[in-house]
């Protein structure tokens, strides 16, 4: 063992997520389990209903699974409370979700400082890297437009500026290149392996392009869910 | 420590955010403005006890209402919103609050007018308002506190059983 031996980031274990839906129960991840290593880019693939997004939401503590147990950061999630796993994604997880989240009575600005109030820092500093990140993200004309006036592609890039608005040590990607034209991939792939160099976080993505899985260091596959027919 | 951050920072983006006046909202200004008026003539005329009773009790009952109304509106129409703010990261009981505060705001406004209203009435209809003003201030804790605490349950109702991953999903 070495000193710069890579903790770990988050670590799955045995995991299991069923869903009941009339007469038929789901069962997603049968047993899933990996580690994630601070500071690896880790693709999550499968196709769809595989439970992708919900594994995420479980990453996230945003929902809780039947069996099994996550680690994000050393803290094992079932052991915190409501306002411990608030905490956990206020100050270390920055989440881009799926459909964006973006908060369309807020503008493109305001949208990525809402989530910094939480993280102490006082205005100006918040007004400083909330204008790094849109410089980052090429959107600084576009810090006062309203988010329903932004194309696909720029609303994927505010809803990454946001996750990283709060210095997070880990951050989920929920599908950023779905729904995105050839072109606007070409533009957001670039940014996400310079989110791995330059920003050094561990990112954990869902996707369903083999192109934006390449770039990870590392992919999961999962596997399809089991349907059992509920008498 | 969140809690001491929570305390420290500001929070001028969530009001934003939750303050937009709503045609709804003013519906329920208007109404509990009109429910007030109602009730001062019902304090100033001189009506039997077990009446005036009833008509307090059903006054109390639609401000009440009316509050109750405002809060699960809040929570329906900005559910997208609310499940966003949490997923970030952002206290959900903080929210609940500032949607109750929106609801508290509304009613006061509402009151406010209601009673200016109808001490300008009572003042041009010759009603003794002094007599009426010393009883609208026995029941003004009463009607002021009755929808606070109505709504301030419902917000922890919906707040505790908010599910996030199923608003998302929507």
């Amino acid at each position: 063992m070495t000193d710069d031996r890579k903790r770990t980031a988050v670590s799955v274990r045995d995991l299991h997520k069923n869903f009941e839906s009339g007469y038929s129960e789901t069962r997603l991840f049968n047993g899933l389990s990996f580690d994630i290593n601070e500071g690896d880019f880790v693709a999550i693939t499968g196709s769809s209903g595989t439970g992708k997004t919900t594994l995420m939401n479980l990453i996230a503590g945003l929902d809780k699974p039947t069996k099994g147990t996550i680690r994000v950061l050393g803290k094992e999630l079932s052991l915190l409370n409501d306002r411990e796993l608030t905490a956990l994604r206020a100050e270390s997880i920055g989440i881009l979700f799926q459909t964006f989240g973006l908060l369309t009575d807020l503008n493109v600005k305001e949208n990525i400082k809402v989530t910094q109030m939480i993280t102490g820092k006082n205005n100006s500093d918040r007004e400083r890297y909330s204008d790094e990140l849109l410089e980052f993200f090429g959107l600084n004309n576009k810090a006062d437009f309203n988010p329903s006036s932004l194309s696909v592609g720029e609303a994927k890039k505010v809803g990454i500026a946001r996750a990283l608005s709060t210095g997070p040590q880990v951050l989920l990607l929920d599908e950023p290149t779905g729904n995105l034209d050839p072109q606007s991939v070409n533009v957001l792939l670039p940014i996400l392996r310079g989110l791995r160099h330059i920003y050094g976080k561990t990112i954990i993505m869902t996707t369903n392009t083999p192109r934006a899985a390449k770039i990870a260091n590392r992919e999961i596959h999962i596997e399809k869910p089991k349907i059992i027919p509920i008498m | 420590m969140l809690g001491v951050k929570l305390r420290m920072a500001s929070y001028t983006l969530l009001l934003k955010l939750f303050s937009k006046p709503e045609y709804r909202s003013f519906l329920s200004v208007v109404m509990i403005s009109v429910l007030t008026i109602i009730m001062w003539f019902v304090i100033a005329k001189e009506i039997g006890h077990y009446v005036r009773s009833i008509m307090m009790v059903t006054i109390f009952v639609a401000i009440s209402a009316l509050a109750l109304n405002e809060t699960v509106a809040s929570f329906t129409n900005r559910r997208r919103d609310i499940a966003i703010l949490i997923a970030v990261g952002i206290w959900k009981h903080l929210i609940g609050g500032i949607l109750l505060l929106k609801t508290i705001v509304y009613t006061s406004i509402g009151w406010t007018l209601g009673m200016i209203i109808a001490y300008l009435l009572g003042w041009l209809g010759g009603i003794s308002n002094n007599i009426v003003l010393q009883q609208i201030a026995l029941f003004a804790t009463v009607l002021v506190l009755g929808p606070t605490i109505v709504a301030g349950i419902s917000c922890i109702f919906h707040t505790s059983r908010f599910n996030v991953p199923e608003v998302l999903r929507q």
